[in-house]
Order: structure tokens, then sequence, then C-alpha cells
């Protein structure tokens, strides 16, 4: 009862922010501050399991009880979010983040308080699959600051070393793109089939295709998104490809959350014994 | 049927269509009504016989499903009657499977009438579509994808199917055969979304976007989370009914995320309208 009193009155909170303040602004949640954040809530729910394992509030918050009422709100935020018409919205806001971060807190003081307990024997699926889903939830928070997605249309023997986001802002690069050559495979129909890009970066060439990107450094990546044929509008400008530039510091430790999630839930279900005796009816 | 003549080596090869599909669902419908029937008689042949008619129903749709995946020349997963195609394949699978595993004759019966609703809406609407694959489906993680899912969909609708019977006797004899179920079909279920999650980074440059799809595919999931962790607080539940209604609510919410999707207005624009 004391937990779903706490509860409602985060989505309160919440909600009263919500209408006060607008969605969350993102861009102060670099890497830094982030990590920064994350390392120190880490340590303070630790000297919290620590001091307060034997306290009753405690238990609950890190009990499966919590879980089931986290993860129905997430169900319930997920209704709302995924039935309005911009999901944009809806990702960024008090309320869905805030039940993010309960989720977040809860399955990092479960997680605490295992390893303190640790036994290789049992825990390492149950490690993996709460480990895996911690680290993708966090990776997907820190770093939205320094995270951005850019488009940039070039045409064969330009150079571009700059990116338009969606709300129009223009964001240097920090190398630039050359494309020198464009493949388009049709149908019968004109629809593309197969469409291909050489790109030299800062010199370097390389091939991008549709589910083929190019990695540059440890978070950017280059895709081609799309592609404008030669004489497009009846004028008489050339053909050019869509570039997409996407940069996500983060992007590994979320890889590995995802792979260890994966490989955590099949483990954590092939190696459960059934409970109890079905009836054959 | 399409007959295609190999000049190379002198071969044709017959390939199959949506055309041909009425003779195929009409011949494994009716071995699957047949064995249905036969698993609900308490004889001592039944058993056997339910499990090799539905069995000969399951390769002679199957058989259907690869002729038209050579015949369209791409996997048929990319409509809407593409994916009820392996939904009803996978649903007689998972009836086979609970049926030899746990015996519930019934069960059988009550997958054949969800499996042949989709073969009907299939007959009657078959959303023909083109040989075509856009370049953004043209991956490796395609197949495994969309099977996996539709899978883990059959495995979540023979759990429907016992909560709804454990609802109706007031019974919670069926609750550790919905375990599995569930806790098996949670496996590919989340195997199908993280392997989309790994192919959307490949082919969008984000994991997870939240596109109307991603969310409602994000609701599925947590709910059925929320039962497995119920089930692990409450192993003998006092209240009977409620393991049974999340499982309905499951059950419903994968509906919305598959197709009742596409009747919201927030689907306009979804990476993932088909």
């Amino acid at each position: 009862m004391v937990l779903l009193c706490l509860l409602i009155v985060y989505l309160a909170l919440s909600v009263v922010l919500q209408c006060m303040v607008g969605s969350i602004d993102t861009s102060a949640l670099t890497s830094f501050v982030g990590l920064a954040l994350g390392v120190s809530a880490t340590a303070f729910l630790f000297v919290l399991d620590r001091e307060c394992e034997d306290r009753e509030w405690e238990r609950q918050l890190r009990s499966s009880g919590a879980a089931c009422v986290l993860l129905a709100l997430s169900v319930a935020c997920c209704i709302v979010g995924g039935s309005l018409p911009t999901p944009v919205a809806f990702r960024t806001s008090w309320w869905f983040v805030g039940v993010l971060l309960l989720l977040e807190v809860h399955l990092a003081l479960v997680l605490i308080h295992r390893l303190r307990r640790f036994r290789l024997s049992n825990d390492v699926a149950f490690f993996f699959v709460h480990i895996g889903l911690w680290l993708a939830l966090f990776s997907g928070m820190v770093g939205e600051g320094d995270a951005y997605d850019v488009r940039a249309l070039v045409s064969p023997g330009e150079s571009v070393s700059t990116g338009m986001d969606a709300g129009g802002k223009v964001r240097p690069l920090g190398y630039s793109l050359h494309l020198y050559d464009l493949k388009v495979d049709s149908d019968g129909n004109g629809k593309p089939v197969h469409y291909e890009a050489g790109i030299m970066i800062d010199s370097v060439p390389h091939r991008l295709a549709v589910n083929a990107p190019v990695s540059v450094g440890f978070s950017d990546d280059i895709y081609i998104s799309g592609y404008r044929p030669a004489g497009y509008d009846g004028g008489k400008r050339p053909a050019a490809c869509v570039l997409q530039i996407v940069r996500q510091p983060w992007k590994y430790p979320m890889l590995l959350g995802i792979v260890m999630l994966m490989v955590g839930i099949v483990w954590y279900v092939f190696s459960t014994k059934p409970r109890g005796r079905s009836m054959p009816c | 049927m399409v007959c295609v003549f190999n000049q190379a080596k002198g071969e044709v090869y017959a390939m199959l269509t949506w055309n041909e599909f009425l003779p195929f669902a009409a011949a494994a419908s009716s071995l699957w009504l047949a064995g249905a029937l036969s698993a609900m008689l308490q004889m001592g042949w039944s058993r056997k016989a339910s499990i090799s008619l539905i069995s000969m129903g399951i390769v002679v749709y199957g058989c259907f499903v690869i002729g038209l995946w050579v015949g369209l020349g791409r996997p048929p997963l990319r409509t809407m009657g593409e994916t009820r195609l392996w939904y009803s394949l996978f649903m007689m699978v998972s009836a086979l499977t609970v049926y030899a595993r746990w015996g519930y004759r019934w069960l059988p019966f009550f997958s054949f009438v969800v499996s042949s609703a989709f073969v009907t809406v299939n007959v009657l609407h078959p959303e023909l579509h083109d040989r075509s694959l856009p370049p953004a489906l043209q991956s490796g993680w395609f197949v495994p994808h969309v099977t996996v899912y539709m899978f883990s969909y059959s495995l979540f609708g023979c759990a429907f199917l016992l909560a709804l019977a454990g609802l109706f006797r007031r019974r919670v004899e069926y609750l550790p055969s919905a375990d599995r179920l569930v806790g098996v079909g949670l496996a590919f279920l989340t195997f199908g979304m993280l392997s989309g999650c790994i192919w959307a980074k490949q082919a969008w440059g984000t994991y997870w976007s939240w596109d109307p799809k991603e969310t409602w595919a994000a609701a599925t999931w947590c709910a059925y989370l929320a039962y497995v962790h119920y089930r692990l607080r409450h192993p003998s539940p006092e209240r009977k009914v409620v393991p049974y209604l999340m499982l309905l609510v499951g059950f419903l919410l994968l509906q919305m995320c598959w197709y009742g999707i596409n009747f919201l207005p927030s689907a306009k624009g979804s990476l993932h309208s088909y």
C-alpha cells in the first residue's frame, strides 16, 4: 500500500511537471552528465540496500510485486503513447520517463541486492536478463544530449561536412563526405529494389547500401536513406542521394545490453524447471 | 501455378501462387479438423491418430508456404495476409506440441477454430502483392524476426485458450501449462523484438524509435513479463481469475500490436505499416 501511494505521488508529480514545463529537454543530458548521474544513483542505491535491506519498504521496492506494478504502469504508458499521433512527445514526457526511471531504480536495487549474495550456479541467467535490460534502458537515456540524427542531400561529385536535423538545425559533422558513385536498380514498375553509393569519408572510400551502413569512429554511423532520381520535378537537377548521419555515443553499451537480454531470457526460460503439475483433460 | 523453364538446365519448375491456396488450405484444414475431432475421442488409438492427422495437415500447409516462397522469389512475410499464413500454420504447430506434451484433448479443436478463421480471411482477402521486396526488408534479420514473432504469437494463442478454459471452469490446473507456454513464448517474443532492434539500427540508425508498432510491442512484452513476475510471487494464487485475466490482457495487446494498430490514426507514417 505504501509503495502504491508513493507511485501515485510520483506519477502525479510527473503529470504536474508535464503540464507546467512541457516535455523534458534532453539536450542537457550529455554522456558525461548521464554517466555522473548514473554512477551517483548506483552508489546511493548500494548504500541504501546495505543500510536498509531489512526494512519493509526497501524489501517492497525490490520485490516481484513492485516489478508487476511497474510493468503494469509501463503497459498503461505504452497504450497511451501508442495511441498518440506524435510518438516524440510521448517518449520525452515526464510521466513516461518517470516510469522508466522507476523501473531503472527497481532493476538497480534488485541487481545490487542479488550481487551482494551472488551464487554462480543459480544466478547467471538472472543477471544476464536484468543487467541486459538495465544497461539497454540506461544507454537509451544517457547521452541523449550528444546524440543526433541528421540528413544531407549529396549529388555525385559533391562534398558535404554538415547535416540538418528534423528541426532544421545544421550540425557540423567533423569530417567530410564526398559522393563519387550512385547506383539505383529498379523493377519494371520503377520501384527501387536496390541502391548503393560510393562515398569518400575524409578521402577514404567506402560503399554504402541499405542495411549496410558505414561506421565512423566509436559513435557515428552513415546510412543511405533515400535517393532523388535525375531530372526530378521535371528540372535538370542531377541524381542525388540522401545520407543519414547518426551519432549515438552509447550504441555499443546498448548493443551489449540487448545481446545480454537476448541470451539471458532464452537461457532463463529453457533452464527453468516447470512448477506444479498440469492436469490433462 | 506458375511454370518456369530453366534454359540452362533444361528443366521446368512449378511454383505456387495464391491461386493454389484454396485447395491446399482445404486439404490441410480437413486433416486438422479430423485430427482435432480424433483428439476429443477417448479411444486407445485416438491420440496417435490425432497427432498423425494434424502433422499431415501441417506438412500440406507447410508445402504451400514453401512453394509460395519459391514462387514469389522472396519470403512470404511482407503483407498482413502473408503473416496470417504463418500464424495459422504455427497455431497448429503449437497446438500439436501442447497436445503431445500435456494432453489437453480440447485444445487442438479450439486452435483449429482460430487457425481456420485466419485461413478463411486469407481465402476471402488474400492481399495479393508483387514479388518485389523493398530494400530495407532485404536483410538477414527479416525471416528470423518475423517468423519468431509469429511463433511466439501462436504460443500466446494457446495460452489464451488455456486462460479461457481456466476462467470458464474456475480451475487453476491450467496455470502450469500456461506458465510454460508464456515462458517459451516470451523467449521467442524477446528474441524477435531484440533481433528487430539490431536490424533497425542497421537499417534506420536507431535501435528503438518508439514508433507506434514498437510501442504496442513494448506494451505486449511488459504485459507478459508482468504475468511471469506475478506467477513468481503467487505460485498458488488465492484469486484464481487474476493470472487468467492477465493472459487475456496480454493477448488483446498482442492483437493490437499485430493488426489492431492499423485502425489507429497513430499508425499513419509508421515504419512498420504493412
